[in-house]
């Protein structure tokens, strides 16, 4: 493993947590993508990072509900027969 | 055999029932499957989003664009790679730190419980999710608090390892690996008992 690799699983944590600069990011993306191990520590420490997320939840104001549905509905018509595009949210790998 | 419950990139237990029909049934167009997410993740997403922000109305403008965002496009979620309490949790978080890195002054303030009825489309799951939270709440308090702290600053608090660096007045390769190792530690702690599995 390179030095450059070794940096960048160093970010790994970091990087769970949406603590990284853009560039640190995209590095750490094309990263994922040729290092299966990365993206297997990536998925244990993202759902750390959700569990600890997971002990703030709180009921939200009861109209919430309302607005969403009324925001997808209105959507619905668009969304539906749309391909989805790229995956904003699994490290691409 | 394919009796293989392999660790697939994203999670290291199978995608439960409930995730594939409910993704299936939003990809229908299926209201009814909304309302069921929402009911089980609204609290999540909501107070996750309120903690990062501490704004409320900017915290249901993110809610609500975490679960439009999965109505829209129910496919981006792909049940093999990880949890859909995972999904929603990294879109809610990512979406909350762009606001918080955009908004330069940020308010805090109290927010009061209201609490709803509602449906509970997975009780089992949700009892499931509560004491799992609580686990988590208890390792964090185990945590050295080095880690802990550097943990708050960077997903709470929005900021970057070098800001979490700054702040505490440590290298910045110091706060990557601290941030690195409560991580991992947390990790073993979901890990030990199959209640950790995450949804």
């Amino acid at each position: 493993m390179s030095t450059d690799d070794t940096m960048l699983d160093e970010l790994l944590g970091a990087y769970a947590l949406d603590a990284v600069g853009a560039d640190e990011a995209v590095a750490v993306e094309a990263y994922l993508e040729r290092a299966p191990h990365a993206a297997q520590e990536l998925a244990r420490l993202r759902n750390a990072a959700t569990w600890i997320g997971a002990t703030e939840a709180l009921t939200p104001p009861p109209e919430l509900h309302d607005t969403v549905l009324e925001a997808a509905r209105s959507r619905r018509a668009t969304a539906l027969g749309r391909s989805a595009p790229d995956d904003p949210c699994w490290p691409s790998t | 055999m394919t009796e293989h419950v392999g660790r697939q990139a994203g999670r290291d237990v199978r995608p439960s029932q409930w995730e594939r029909t409910t993704r299936h049934r939003l990809i229908a167009g299926e209201e009814g499957a909304l309302n069921e997410i929402y009911d089980q993740f609204a609290s999540f997403v909501y107070g996750l989003a309120l903690r990062v922000i501490g704004d409320a109305r900017a915290a249901e403008d993110v809610s609500q664009d975490v679960f439009v965002t999965f109505w829209e496009r129910p496919d981006a979620f792909d049940p093999d790679r990880g949890s859909l309490r995972t999904w929603l949790g990294t879109l809610a978080h990512r979406r909350a730190v762009d606001h918080v890195r955009r908004e330069e002054a940020r308010r805090r303030r109290a927010i009061k419980d209201a609490a709803r009825p509602t449906t509970t489309p997975d009780v089992e799951e949700m009892a499931i999710a509560l004491v799992t939270a609580e686990r988590v709440r208890s390792a964090l308090d185990t945590l050295p608090d080095d880690q802990r702290r550097a943990i708050q600053l960077a997903y709470f608090g929005g900021k970057t390892y070098r800001q979490v660096a700054e702040v505490l007045g440590i290298p910045e390769g110091t706060a990557k690996s601290r941030l690195r190792l409560g991580l991992r530690r947390i990790a073993g702690v979901l890990e030990t008992e199959t209640v950790g599995r995450s949804e």
